[in-house]
């Protein structure tokens, strides 16, 4: 790694705090386990601790900088590599977006680690949840603080695979393991948009201008590009925005994540990592308003998801669940904000909502218990809730909306039906002309053993 | 013109190989003693090609270590045997491979047979590497095929496989055969043979004749669709050995760099673009079969070999990051997937290779071998922060320099064989455990090279720097072959900011 330190800078020291401090501590617990050195909770807590305390070390140093210099700046780590012409640059970026982001993270895997030290204590995975959870620190840090887009693609693909993960926690059923694998899915299959727009992003020559400072120089870059050209890297950004978001059509996931422990439910889906998407987005901002397809697009997709995640939670039963299609609905009137150009009323929105919905993910355990307290301070049974549009609709339409937020709007079948089943016909159909020829080397050497000894053969 | 010394490097690598698969095959030891003596060997020439490639990276002039074996060739004195900085980092390569094979291999399933046939295939490996000669190349090319069915771990069951492989990588060696037929038919010099300036008498069609060989040679000897079969049949009757000597040393993007590129510039230029097509449809190709694969180690052998497609593509993308991603790719996808392959090895073999759906919470009882499977998927398939991931970062790039479509087909393989991992790591490892599956956890050998092979592709995943260092060297030889870089428009310095602190 060619990493500058001749100029150790205040900026220097608290990005590596925030970004590599989670870093440290998992390569730490991961060299612990791997070595099968005995690492009792205690030690991992106060890991924990050490790194929340390094994160918001940092971030207030951060913070402070970014008061006094006025505006957005830069920070060059040099090249992790390079290779003649060719450089991955280390440049992170500090803007007021970019400490919205770390904050929150900061702030929330301080809350959600000392609740999951308790939650999890004496649990047979504890060591694991931390190892991910640290890894999806660093993640989420580098997200916020990327200053180009492979930076940011880095952070994304940790975010995805510690979700998957984490998702799979309870391994030892199935059901959790088949979900994880279904996040995953739809995570690399945006992913892939994702990675396409990087390499477009350096052929463009405009990869540094990914985080500018305010708007300044994506715009600038922008400038610089066709329609067309900032049509694609707008819709494939959208669609990565997508996935992540758990937007229409990619939404089947969200509730399947339920399933991991409740801390993970609570930073991941209420907090931070369906969040990572609407930041992408306003990272990409310029790129999306300067697109007069990719903005209506942005907006539509914000509503569909909106709609669909309002109808579908009414009909859930379980109090995570409907939390997961409440995150789902805000995240799409983010993105509605975002086509629309309301970047600071995204990120108050995005920062309120994270905050109020990893609270509600972390109590969802003791809701009834909640709702017996509250019940009983009462003195009576609390009123249900209403109908409310639910009156103005016909009996016979209101079962079929039923039925179909009951099916999740069909998301799932509907991708199901265009795009897996095609592929796995394609797999199949290459599979069975291998097979063929499979089958004649099979035949002549059951043939040529028959006859003999095969050559090579060993006692 | 090159400077260089005379030593007997790589005739020393080979006879030392040779000497010792000899003494396997006279006076067999016991199986610990056995593999004590190939690692040995091994480990030995692993050394003095570390020791060779220091001493030419550490030189400029694209430096040479003539061999001492000669002829005398048309009035000239031919040095058979030499090593540059291409054949030492492939060296390199191929032996590692071959030594972690080896020390991963399950001392149940080993036999002598089989290792002195993996000694005696990693020689004709450096034979085709390390020769100056045609025949000889073509020599090598034969004795792989010939003796890759012998590396039948003991008690795999004789399939089709072993002839597949031995009918494809035949046909490879007997393309290569057929063009070093034609070139000395036709009056070239196939002895010392060096790229275009031998060709001096080949024109026209036989040119293309000559090139058809060898690229029916890489293609096949690189199983790349559709000469592919052969390697998830042999990887699933030995998913160590035989992938280490055939697929993994990547001995066709060798014959690509030494031979045709050099040789065949003009018609290269119009035809790799159809290659690095062919190279991207296979990735894609075995990603998707890899995806309804039943059998643990055909779903992993498909992986491995879907991965290794993209190197082909970094090289036929004809710029300096193509190339530079190529190579680098190679050391990742031959280091990750023999470790790969290596640990399905150990869950196959305790398991009998069951259905994936059979197996189911294996991990419950091997928390390291299901770890490893885990971290080594990861790093072949280019996670960040492993050592995968700087090669495809600089092939991705290179190759949507050349060809969108093709960059889009591998990314796309990338991302499916991404799932994959994770998809067989689920279903092997994770879930309720079945009673018929359990299997011991790794042993304290096994648990060592694993940590190495961790920390290999971890150390170098955060560090990589060092490993690019030696890559650029041999990426610059190559590079008098390409075209300039066409580059991106890129980026060279930071967009103007406000205020750009800790900038220097």
């Amino acid at each position: 790694m060619n990493v500058d330190f001749t100029f150790i800078s205040w900026p220097h020291f608290a990005l590596s705090l925030v970004v590599f401090a989670p870093l440290v501590s998992f390569l730490l617990l991961a060299l612990a386990l791997v070595l099968q050195v005995e690492i009792g909770e205690a030690r991992i807590r106060r890991l924990t601790i050490a790194t929340s305390a390094a994160l918001v070390l940092g971030m207030t140093a951060l913070i402070v900088e970014l008061a006094m210099a006025g505006q957005g700046f830069a920070v060059d780590f040099g090249d992790w590599f390079h290779l003649g012409e060719y450089a991955f640059e280390l440049h992170l970026f500090v803007d007021w977006p970019a400490i919205m982001l770390g904050a929150l993270a900061a702030i929330l895997t301080g809350v959600v680690g000392a609740f999951s030290s308790s939650y999890l204590h004496r649990d047979e995975g504890y060591a694991r949840f931390f190892l991910l959870f640290f890894l999806f620190e660093m993640g989420i840090m580098a997200i916020a603080f990327a200053g180009n887009i492979d930076i940011m693609f880095g952070g994304w693909e940790l975010l995805g695979l510690t979700s998957a993960l984490l998702i799979a926690y309870f391994h030892r059923r199935s059901g959790p393991v088949n979900n994880a694998l279904f996040a995953f899915a739809v995570y690399r299959l945006c992913d892939v948009f994702l990675l396409v727009a990087a390499v477009l992003f350096h052929h463009y020559g405009i990869a540094d201008a990914f985080a500018g400072v305010a708007e300044h120089d994506l715009t600038a870059a922008v400038s610089q590009l066709s329609s067309s050209e900032v049509l694609t890297l707008s819709l494939l950004i959208i669609v990565s925005a997508m996935g992540k978001s758990a937007s229409v059509p990619f939404s089947g996931w969200l509730p399947r994540a339920m399933e991991g422990p409740t801390p993970s439910s609570a930073i991941f889906y209420g907090a931070l990592s369906i969040h990572a998407g609407v930041f992408l987005l306003l990272r990409a901002s310029p790129l999306i308003l300067a697109s007069d397809i990719a903005r209506p697009t942005l907006i539509v997709i914000g509503v569909l998801t909106a709609v669909h995640a309002t109808f579908v939670g009414r009909v859930q039963v379980d109090a995570k669940n409907t939390l997961a299609y409440a995150s789902m609905a805000q995240v799409g009137i983010m993105f509605v904000e975002i086509g629309l150009g309301l970047e600071v009323v995204v990120m108050v929105h995005m920062v309120g909502h994270a905050l109020s919905r990893s609270l509600q993910l972390l109590r969802a355990p003791s809701l009834l218990h909640d709702h017996h307290r509250i019940e009983s301070a009462w003195g009576e049974l609390l009123p249900r809730a209403g109908q409310h549009y639910e009156r103005f609709l016909p009996q016979a339409l209101r079962t079929r909306l039923y039925a179909l937020a009951l099916q999740r709007g069909g998301h799932d079948e509907l991708l199901e039906r265009l795009l897996v089943r095609p592929v796995l016909w394609v797999a199949r159909g290459l599979e069975a002309l291998d097979g063929l020829v499979e089958g004649v080397f099979e035949r002549r050497a059951r043939a040529g053993a028959g006859a003999g000894a095969a050559p090579g053969e060993e006692g | 013109m090159a400077h260089g010394i005379h030593l007997p490097v790589a005739e020393a690598m080979i006879v030392m190989l040779l000497v010792g698969a000899a003494w396997l095959k006279l006076w067999p030891p016991r199986i610990d003693r056995a593999r004590a003596l190939t690692v040995g060997v091994l480990a030995a020439a692993v050394g003095l090609a570390a020791w060779a490639a220091y001493w030419l990276y550490t030189l400029n002039d694209n430096p040479t270590m003539e061999g001492l074996i000669f002829v005398a060739h048309r009035g000239t004195v031919v040095h058979l045997f030499g090593v540059d900085r291409l054949s030492a980092w492939f060296a390199l390569v191929t032996l590692v491979v071959s030594a972690v094979a080896v020390l991963g291999a399950e001392r149940a399933r080993l036999n002598t047979a089989a290792l002195a046939g993996l000694l005696l295939a990693t020689a004709a490996n450096l034979l085709v590497i390390f020769s100056r000669s045609l025949w000889f190349m073509s020599l090598g090319m034969l004795a792989v095929a010939w003796l890759v069915p012998t590396l039948r771990r003991r008690g795999a069951a004789a399939g089709g496989g072993r002839l597949m492989a031995r009918t494809y990588l035949g046909l490879g060696a007997l393309a290569l055969l057929g063009a070093t037929v034609t070139l000395a038919v036709a009056g070239n010099d196939v002895w010392a043979f060096a790229g275009a300036s031998a060709l001096t008498d080949l024109t026209g069609q036989a040119r293309w004749v000559v090139l058809g060989l060898g690229v029916v040679a890489v293609l096949t000897r690189e199983a790349v669709f559709p000469f592919h079969g052969w390697f998830v049949t042999s990887a699933a009757e030995d998913p160590a050995f035989a992938p280490a000597t055939t697929l993994l040393p990547h001995i066709g993007v060798f014959l690509v760099l030494r031979v045709l590129m050099p040789s065949f510039p003009s018609e290269l230029a119009a035809l790799l673009p159809l290659l690095a097509g062919t190279a991207a449809l296979s990735a894609l190709v075995l990603a998707l079969r890899a995806t309804v694969q039943r059998s643990f180690s055909r779903a992993v052998s498909l992986m491995v070999l879907s991965q290794s497609a993209l190197v082909l593509v970094g090289i036929e993308a004809q710029n300096m990051e193509g190339v530079a991603g190529g190579l680098i790719a190679i050391t990742a996808t031959s280091i990750a997937g023999v470790a790969l392959l290596v640990t399905s090895g150990f869950a196959t073999s305790r398991t009998g290779d069951p259905d994936l759906r059979e197996l189911s919470g294996l991990g419950a009882s091997t928390p390291r071998l299901a770890s490893a499977f885990l971290a080594f998927g990861l790093a072949m398939v280019a996670f960040p922060g492993t050592v995968g991931f700087i090669g495809e970062d600089l092939l991705f790039h290179g190759a949507f320099e050349a060809s969108v479509p093709a960059a889009l087909a591998i990314i796309v393989a990338a991302a499916l064989n991404g799932y994959m991992v994770l998809f067989v790591f689920s279903k092997a490892f994770l879930g309720p455990r079945r009673p018929s599956a359990w299997m011991t956890d790794l042993m304290p050998l096994e648990t060592v090279v694993v940590l190495l092979g961790l920390l290999f592709v971890v150390g170098f995943g955060l560090f990589p720097q060092p490993l690019l260092w030696a890559h650029e060297a041999v990426a610059e030889d190559v590079s008098a072959f390409v075209p300039a870089s066409a580059g991106h428009g890129d980026d060279g310095e930071l967009p103007p900011a406000g205020v750009d602190r800790g900038a220097h």
